[in-house]
């Protein structure tokens, strides 16, 4: 059986990128709708608004505030939405890129699939929340505890570094994390496990190849920011308030966004062979029911 | 023959009959019209708003015909606070004030010489004597002189009842026979020159640059130095309803026409025109002749001990202090400011309004005068402790304190004060105090509040969002630290010692009107020498990165003030960075020091230590030099340095003065905009710190709104118009104390009647603008059609479209000012064309007649009008000519995509 790669699943990864987009859409157009109501009777359109100086800008969101505060509370629902919902379409593109291996794959069996395994990763999700707050908190504690040691005996900036300095070795441990969640909803994805057994086998596949794994998801995290900063100088050097330049505009951030979610289905791709690896069960899951 | 003279004949008119009714000041051909007298007596705070009427002038000048531009200014138009009064005097004021709003005057009447004469000359048996200062605006000209101050032979031996009247007497006497006295004042000095000689100003030694006469005149000495801009005050004097009060200004010339207006820039003529430093500067060339020193009216003498554990400063030393007013004093009023933080009954910690300083006190701090005495010539020392009286009845703030003389300090008179006393510095609040061994020590000493040329104190409480103001003198300090401590001071270090296991470092500097000083054993300095100034940073380790970036904005900040508003004087600037944890120290300004702020880290895109910076360099100008009443007139000193400001970030890193960050480019001055608008009706700009509601409006208005109402004339009529108007402004009064009149004078004498009207409706009125487009139409045009008999025929003619098409924009100007605005109008095929307007009237209706339908219409497509209080609104099209927001919907989607991928499994 051929191991479960992401490149052999771009109609998965077009629909993540869509459904993103979609999400994205949906948000934007009722900004762009009291955008358009304030400036759309400029001859230049909404571009007079990126002017160098920001004074309209800052016009627009001081002015309608009321309308941007409405735009904040869509975002934040849209967030929360896709946080939680956003776990079916994820546990789909899983679903697909193992089915790849084996030739079968509906989008009425990844849908049941991923239904199926939900409760699971909404399990995972929620753990996967405490810990994280909870290593946030122990972070900011121990910033503070060195701060007043330190604070009187050191300079502010000096003092500031060290925090920095407590502050680094929970970095690895959020990012340790974020591989063990992955790893446990891959597991719960492909082997149809209960939330604490895919933990258990995720800590277990993370002990057999803890390195390979880490440097997979560091990697590609370093390549996603890497390919925002590039889109963002992108945007810059091309201006694009209107026309041809903003249709290459566009088509460079929907490219960052579209890389972005082939990196992520990369990273799930390995995560999903990293489990069955650990697992020794690569040939026994994902039978259809 | 050049006749010089202006009358001004007195009429007593009734408060409330004046109020609701203008004639007061009614005008009339040839003649001055007198303000009113008040029949009753009022607070000094209730007269003070009846001496804001202006009076009109009129310099009879026959046959002369063509001349220079004069204009008549009242001199010294400070208002006097007692401050004592508080708020609600305060508000009396302003509802005074605003009665009469509509009447105000902004610029002095100029007279027309043409054919004119004296109504009413000097007449005998009149009261005081006073003084008009007279001041010849020579166009685009230096005029850079003093007229603030009393011709010495009008000062209190005008008084009635005093002996040396007599002498005065028979001057005014002699003055009635007309022949007025007058005072040149010029680079060289100052000399009486006989009246007659004024028409040969042109023979004038110094006739090449403009003179400042004086004209002692017969008036009501004590409080003509009240006048506003070309007003007349008459209300401290005894009541006498019938008394008419003469107000003569005499003044020749061998020119004829008479005016105080220099061409102002056409709208949008000077907008191209970039500034750079060492380029085009406005009036930099006449630093030559800007004044070298100030009056010399009170010096300190001290040793200051500091004890870092206990945050405790012993000070001890002697204050010379020099009646300059025309009034003999029989009393001092100091001001204890430290005793802001002494309890919870102070003013300053009374008034809650939010703002800066703000937070709550964890230790208290005060001032503890030991000893105050009056040191005799003979040396013999008189206590003045035991009567000082450190309260008023039912207040118990500490502040400000008036201090009962044994015997009179006539004018002119100097005498020494012994003092002593104990600083207990509080942790850092509002400027002062310390942080851990960190001390930043302001407002430390007993300070000899401001003696007015009329004989009044300016002295206030330190109340929660009012700053300061004091009179000009030699500060010499000597200050006593820990020896492992680095002190940065007011004023360069003229010696320095260690003894023992202190530092001992005295600092010595003129011209100033304050001094504070900081202490610290941790801080790194750095020292450069710009633009002739010897510049020096104290940071705190690790913070170099932002040091250097202080000293950047400063390499480019230093030449340029200086070039636009004056060189800087002293030889020193020291530059205190606190730490993020005393930042309350941060972001202020004395005389030569000045302190800023912002974190180690701030990323470089961020502007704040350099906007911070910049900031208070400025208010070496303004408030340091042009020696405004900060707590009377806070947009003087915070609200024109404001602009400077954004000026100088403008010019230095362009539209990203603010933020500059991956494409998104925030400049200053839009801040500022939007930072104001809030507020504009909320109250005037143009009032007193204490009157402010709250401190959030005290910042938007006194601050930003100002800012941005100078930034927007800036953009309309030009920066360099701005620049001129400002540096003129703060080289003429250099080294005084001007007035909101002395300024809006200045901009009427260089751009104009119109703008300065502008400025002064939103400085004081709450002025405000919205420019609407409100219609956009055009149609076909058709041909004339019907029944038309031609040459016995008859023809009809049936309705046709012609080749053309025909509509209007219709565009109306909202609000209480306007500004001079371009219309963009642009056509179905994108051609545009531009209209200009100039802001006058409501509407404004532009015919449209062209080939191609119009398409939209934008006023003010440049966006020069930061007020204009609707942006949204400047622009309408046609139907279906409206863009969709295509580039707000593909920014927007890609960053909420960036956000669901940033949350989203």
């Amino acid at each position: 059986m051929t191991q479960v790669r992401a490149r052999r699943s771009p109609g998965a990864i077009a629909a993540m990128w869509g459904g993103q987009a979609v999400l994205g859409l949906v948000v934007a157009l009722p900004a762009a709708c009291v955008v358009s109501r304030a400036f759309g009777a400029d001859p230049r359109g909404d571009a007079t608004l990126w002017d160098a100086g920001g004074h309209p800008l800052l016009v627009l969101l001081s002015r309608d505030s009321h309308a941007i505060g409405a735009e904040l509370c869509l975002t934040s629902i849209a967030l929360v939405f896709a946080a939680v919902i956003g776990l079916l379409p994820m546990a789909a593109l899983m679903v697909a890129m193992v089915s790849r291996t084996s030739g079968r794959c509906t989008v009425a069996y990844a849908a049941a699939r991923s239904v199926r395994a939900f409760p699971a990763l909404a399990v995972l999700l929620g753990v996967a929340l405490l810990a994280q707050g909870a290593t946030v908190g122990a972070a900011w504690v121990s910033a503070k505890v060195v701060d007043l040691c330190v604070r009187e005996a050191s300079s502010e900036a000096g003092a500031d570094l060290i925090e920095a300095m407590v502050l680094l070795p929970f970095a690895p441990l959020l990012g340790a994390l974020a591989v063990v969640h992955d790893l446990a909803r891959a597991a719960a994805v492909r082997f149809r496990m209960g939330a604490f057994g895919a933990a258990s086998l995720a800590f277990h596949a993370l002990r057999r190849s803890a390195w390979s794994t880490a440097w997979g998801y560091t990697w590609r995290q370093v390549a996603s920011l890497s390919a925002v900063l590039a889109g963002a100088v992108a945007a810059g050097a091309l201006g694009g308030r209107r026309g041809g330049a903003l249709v290459i505009l566009t088509v460079v951030h929907q490219t960052v966004i579209g890389s972005r979610v082939a990196l992520r289905a990369s990273w799930l791709a390995q995560a999903l062979r990293a489990v069955a690896d650990g697992s020794r069960r690569d040939h026994a899951g994902l039978e259809p029911r | 023959m050049i006749r010089d003279l202006l009358c001004v004949v007195a009429r007593h008119l009734a408060h409330d009959a004046a109020t609701t009714h203008l004639g007061g000041r009614t005008k009339c051909a040839g003649a001055c019209v007198l303000p009113t007298t008040d029949a009753r007596r009022r607070t000094p705070i209730a007269r003070a708003a009846e001496d804001r009427w202006g009076i009109d002038f009129r310099i009879d000048q026959p046959g002369a015909t063509q001349g220079p531009p004069w204009a008549v200014q009242g001199v010294n138009e400070q208002w006097k606070w007692g401050w004592g009064a508080q708020a609600d005097q305060l508000r009396e004021l302003h509802e005074v004030d605003a009665q009469r709003r509509p009447e105000r005057r902004i610029e002095a009447q100029m007279a027309d010489a043409r054919g004119a004469e004296p109504v009413v000359g000097p007449r005998e048996g009149l009261g005081h004597e006073g003084v008009v200062g007279v001041r010849r605006f020579p166009e685009l000209g230096p005029g850079v002189h003093s007229c603030a101050e009393t011709a010495p032979e009008s000062g209190p031996g005008a008084r009635d009842d005093h002996e040396p009247a007599r002498a005065g007497q028979q001057r005014r006497r002699s003055q009635r026979r007309g022949r007025p006295r007058v005072v040149c004042s010029n680079p060289a000095g100052r000399h009486e020159v006989d009246p007659g000689s004024v028409q040969r100003a042109s023979d004038d030694p110094v006739g090449a640059h403009p003179t400042v006469v004086r004209i002692v005149s017969i008036s009501r000495a004590e409080h003509a130095a009240r006048l506003p801009f070309a007003r007349w005050q008459a209300d401290d004097a005894p009541v006498r309803p019938w008394l008419p009060l003469l107000l003569t200004a005499v003044f020749t010339t061998s020119a004829g026409r008479v005016r105080a207006r220099i061409e102002a820039p056409e709208p949008g003529e000077l907008q191209s025109k970039e500034r750079s430093v060492g380029a085009d500067a406005p009036d930099s060339g006449q630093d030559s002749m800007l004044r070298q020193h100030a009056d010399d009216v009170v010096d300190y003498t001290f040793r200051a001990t500091l004890d870092a554990g206990a945050h405790t400063v012993h000070g001890q030393g002697r204050i010379h202090w020099r009646n300059v007013s025309r009034r003999p004093q029989d009393e001092l009023w100091i001001h204890l400011y430290l005793n802001a933080f002494k309890n919870e009954r102070s003013a300053y910690l009374r008034e809650r309004v939010g703002g800066r300083g703000s937070i709550e006190p964890s230790d208290w701090g005060w001032i503890d005068l030991n000893r105050l005495s009056i040191v005799e010539s003979d040396g013999s020392a008189t206590d003045l402790l035991s009567t000082l009286e450190l309260r008023r009845p039912g207040d118990d703030d500490e502040t400000d304190a008036r201090v009962p003389l044994h015997r009179v300090v006539a004018p002119g008179e100097a005498i020494d004060l012994d003092v002593e006393f104990d600083d207990k510095l509080p942790p850092i609040i509002e400027r002062t105090g310390y942080r851990g061994s960190f001390h930043m020590v302001g407002q430390w000493f007993p300070k000899i509040a401001r003696l007015e040329a009329d004989g009044t104190w300016a002295h206030f409480a330190f109340h929660h969002l009012s700053e300061f103001y004091a009179d000009f003198g030699a500060y010499d300090v000597t200050l006593d630290v820990p020896s492992n401590f680095i002190v940065g001071a007011t004023g360069p270090v003229v010696e320095s010692r260690i003894d023992g296991v202190r530092r001992v470092e005295r600092h010595v500097q003129g011209d100033i009107h304050d001094f504070a000083w900081a202490a610290w054993d941790r801080c790194r300095t750095r020292s450069e020498r710009i633009d002739g100034v010897d510049v020096r940073i104290l940071f705190p380790p690790g913070f170099d990165g932002v040091a250097e970036r202080d000293l950047t904005a400063i390499r480019f900040a230093l030449p340029y003030d200086s070039q636009h508003y004056g060189r800087y004087p002293y030889s020193v600037l020291t530059v205190v960075h606190p730490q993020e944890d005393a930042s309350e120290a941060g972001g202020m300004e004395y005389p030569t020091l000045i302190t800023t702020e912002g974190p180690w880290w701030t990323p470089s895109p961020i502007h704040v230590p350099e906007i911070v910076t910049v900031h208070e360099l400025g208010h070496q100008w303004f408030y340091g030099l042009v020696a405004t009443n900060e707590a009377a007139w806070p947009f003087l000193d915070e609200g024109v340095n404001q602009y400077v400001e954004t000026d100088v970030m403008q010019q230095w890193r362009g539209d990203g003065s603010a933020l500059d960050w991956m494409g998104l480019r925030i400049s200053d001055a839009a801040l500022q905009a939007i930072e104001g608008e809030p507020a504009v009706h909320d109250e005037p700009v143009a009032q007193p710190a204490a009157a402010f509601s709250t401190g959030d409006n005290y910042a938007r208005l006194v601050y930003a709104r100002t800012a941005a109402v100078l930034a927007t004339m800036a953009r309309t009529y030009g920066p360099d118009a701005i620049a001129k108007a400002l540096g003129v402004y703060a080289r003429r009064y250099r080294f005084e104390h001007p007035g909101p009149m002395d300024l809006l004078g200045v901009f009427a004498e260089v751009l104009g009647e119109r703008p300065a009207a502008t400025l002064r409706a939103a400085l004081f009125d709450e002025g405000w603008v919205d420019y609407v487009v409100a219609i956009v139409s055009s149609r076909r045009a058709q041909e004339v059609a019907g029944v038309f008999d031609r040459d016995g025929k008859r023809e009809t003619r049936t309705r046709r479209n012609a080749d053309s098409w025909e509509g209007s924009v219709l565009l109306r100007r909202r609000g209480t000012i306007g500004f001079p605005v371009d219309i963009e109008l642009r056509d179905a095929s994108g051609s545009t064309r531009r209209e200009h307007w100039n802001g006058e009237g409501e509407s404004l209706r532009i015919p449209w007649q062209e080939p191609v339908p119009l398409a939209s219409a934008v006023v003010d497509p440049d966006d020069r009008v930061l007020v204009d209080a609707n942006l949204e609104n400047n622009r309408a099209s046609s139907p279906g000519s409206s863009r969709f927001a295509l580039l707000t919907l593909e920014r927007i989607t890609y960053w909420m995509q960036l956000a669901v991928q940033a949350v989203s499994p």
